[in-house]
């Protein structure tokens, strides 16, 4: 099963709620997914989903494939947060 | 790190004097009164456990590289500093109060880099007690409670020149084992629920007024401290439920006049003791840095007062009105004014020699000027749109009253889509939130309009300014204004 490393950025001010956004996409693949804390386990992609574009969060030192979400963009592409989670699948899929 | 949990019970393990109409408050936590600000406090501590805000919460010690909660910390780069202000709208936005936690943060660095300053200077050791002391703090993560402001008496003369000799904090002695101190510190926030309070002089000293230039650290349950807790708006209705209109959190910090009778301090948690010459420097950064927060903890507040006033808007079904949705932008205007000054503080900072990085002196006073004006607009606005009600509403008792809260419950509807127990209970948090207690914190809290004031002119350039219009005038460069 393939690791995805989880990291937040502080949500002082999110234009999307990105725990929701987790949430549900952990729920969506669970079956083949591992979801880990940034912090503790090796993983091979790296998530960071920030509230809004600003993107203050701070990333871990990571060599592998990177997703950064940051309010209504993916990688820096725009996407409406309810089409976010599809696409973030999508992506996830490609990578596997 | 400690959870807030955690925090709560390390408080019970003090024996922190607290007084309050006469009686000692026993035990601190859970009493109604004080239990509110400690509510608050803890959410710092449970911030830095949660993975959703951690990122703000937590950062990296630059003594010991392990995490560490970010209010013990030593602000490294210009990116600390806007982490701080993002932190603190964050912490504001969740609980809609003061946190307390920032007084003692901006302290700690405060008297690092004049530490270090005065060490430079005088050939002294003061920043290494400094960094011993703050390997303590960030090892233990306690509250520290920063206490600067002294009672002052007569505002017309210095501290030794006052008829009572007590209105500043003073050495009263000095032996082989440290300093005895005497005195007293006033409007301390967050003082009854932190473990500890660094002590600083309230500002710029002469040569007589040496015995008043300390700064030191001191448990806040040390022998000889008495902490007499100060009144709030509707404080009484702490011991209410809905009436208290914040109902987990209360209103500003929770402030108390700290009476200091002969407190004894041993010499490694003394950090200035006569060098009265850094008073002035040691005051101007601990009031830059806390001026810088309040774009960030007021904003947030704002953002919760901005909520409920729309919310309250479609309650009273007015929210439809262009003169209602006019004065919410103007409302989010101001807020994200007042949050743009703290990011411009914190971006144009620099380092200091010690290393840490310090926010810019003019525009951090910008921050705290600004925020003493329109916090003010902003629940005004609030209370324009509420209704009067907010202040003439009946007791949250009758309302649960079988005979009377009927009658509450009919006549003070709103729209019907929601029942009355919405629009009261959101009555109730603006009139806790932009009345009283609050806006005066406002005001005053982080130094009074006029010593930013003072603060604008000296860091202004102004002649600079007038410089640049004599050039364009065609003046000569001879005959420049002094």
């Amino acid at each position: 099963m393939i690791k995805i490393g989880v990291k937040f950025c502080g949500n002082c001010n999110p234009d999307i709620d990105t725990k929701k956004l987790f949430l549900n996409l952990r729920n969506g693949l669970k079956e083949s997914i591992e979801f880990v804390y940034w912090e503790q386990d090796a993983y091979e992609i790296l998530l960071v989903l920030n509230g809004c574009n600003v993107a203050c969060a701070e990333h871990p030192i990571f060599m592998g494939t990177s997703i950064i979400i940051a309010g209504e963009t993916l990688d820096y592409v725009s996407i409406i947060e309810e089409d976010l989670l599809l696409e973030i699948e999508r992506k996830i899929e490609k990578l596997k | 790190m400690k959870t807030g949990q955690e925090y709560i019970e390390s408080l019970k393990d003090l024996k922190t004097e607290v007084y309050f109409e006469t009686a000692k408050i026993e035990p601190l936590v859970g009493h109604p009164l004080l239990q509110p600000h400690i509510n608050a406090a803890a959410v710092t501590y449970d911030f830095a456990h949660d993975p959703l805000y951690e990122d703000l919460a937590t950062t990296t010690s630059h003594l010991t590289g392990k995490k560490i909660n970010r209010f013990t910390h030593i602000h490294q780069n210009k990116d600390d500093l806007v982490k701080k202000v993002k932190l603190l709208r964050l912490i504001a936005q969740q609980t809609g109060s003061c946190f307390q936690r920032c007084v003692g943060f901006d302290a700690l660095n405060a008297v690092y880099s004049t530490t270090f300053d005065m060490d430079q200077k005088l050939g002294t050791d003061y920043h290494k007690r400094l960094v011993d002391y703050l390997l303590y703090v960030q090892e233990n993560d306690l509250m520290i409670a920063g206490a600067m402001t002294d009672p002052k008496g007569d505002r017309g003369l210095g501290p030794s020149e006052q008829a009572d000799p007590d209105l500043f904090v003073r050495i009263v002695e000095k032996n082989d084992k440290g300093i005895i101190i005497r005195g007293a510190k006033a409007h301390m926030t967050g003082m009854v629920n932190s473990h500890e309070m660094l002590i600083m002089p309230t500002g710029a000293m002469k040569d007589a007024d040496k015995d008043y230039a300390v700064a030191c650290a001191i448990p806040v349950d040390a022998p000889g401290i008495i902490h007499i807790f100060g009144r709030q708006t509707n404080d009484k209705r702490k011991f209410d439920e809905m009436d208290q209109g914040n109902t987990k959190y209360g209103i500003v910090g929770g402030e108390c006049l700290t009476v200091l009778e002969d407190v004894f301090v041993p010499w490694n948690r003394v950090f200035m003791c006569g060098e009265y010459e850094f008073a002035g420097s040691l005051v101007e950064r601990f009031a830059t840095l806390h001026r810088q927060n309040y774009g960030g903890c007021k904003a947030g507040v704002s953002d919760v007062v901005t909520g409920a006033t729309a919310a309250i808007a479609e309650y009273n079904g007015a929210a439809k009105a262009s003169h209602i949705k006019d004065k919410l932008v103007e409302m989010i205007h101001l807020t994200e004014t007042l949050y743009c000054c703290s990011i411009a503080c914190s971006q144009e900072g620099g380092k200091l020699a010690s290393g840490a990085y310090y926010p810019n002196a003019l525009l951090g006073n910008v921050v705290k000027q600004n925020v003493t004006r329109y916090i003010y607009e902003i629940d005004r606005i609030c209370q324009d749109i509420a209704g009067g009600f907010i202040a003439t509403l009946p007791s949250e008792k009758d309302f649960n009253d079988e005979k009377l809260g009927g009658y509450i419950k009919k006549y003070f509807a709103g729209k019907a889509d929601y029942p009355t127990e919405h629009r009261y209970r959101m009555a109730r948090l603006i009139e806790n939130m932009t009345g009283g207690t609050a806006l005066v914190e406002s005001m005053h809290g982080a130094g009074s309009p006029q010593a930013q004031r003072i603060m604008l002119l000296r860091s202004g350039n102004l002649l600079h300014k007038v410089k640049l219009a004599q050039k364009l005038a065609g003046i000569t460069t001879d005959n420049l204004v002094k």
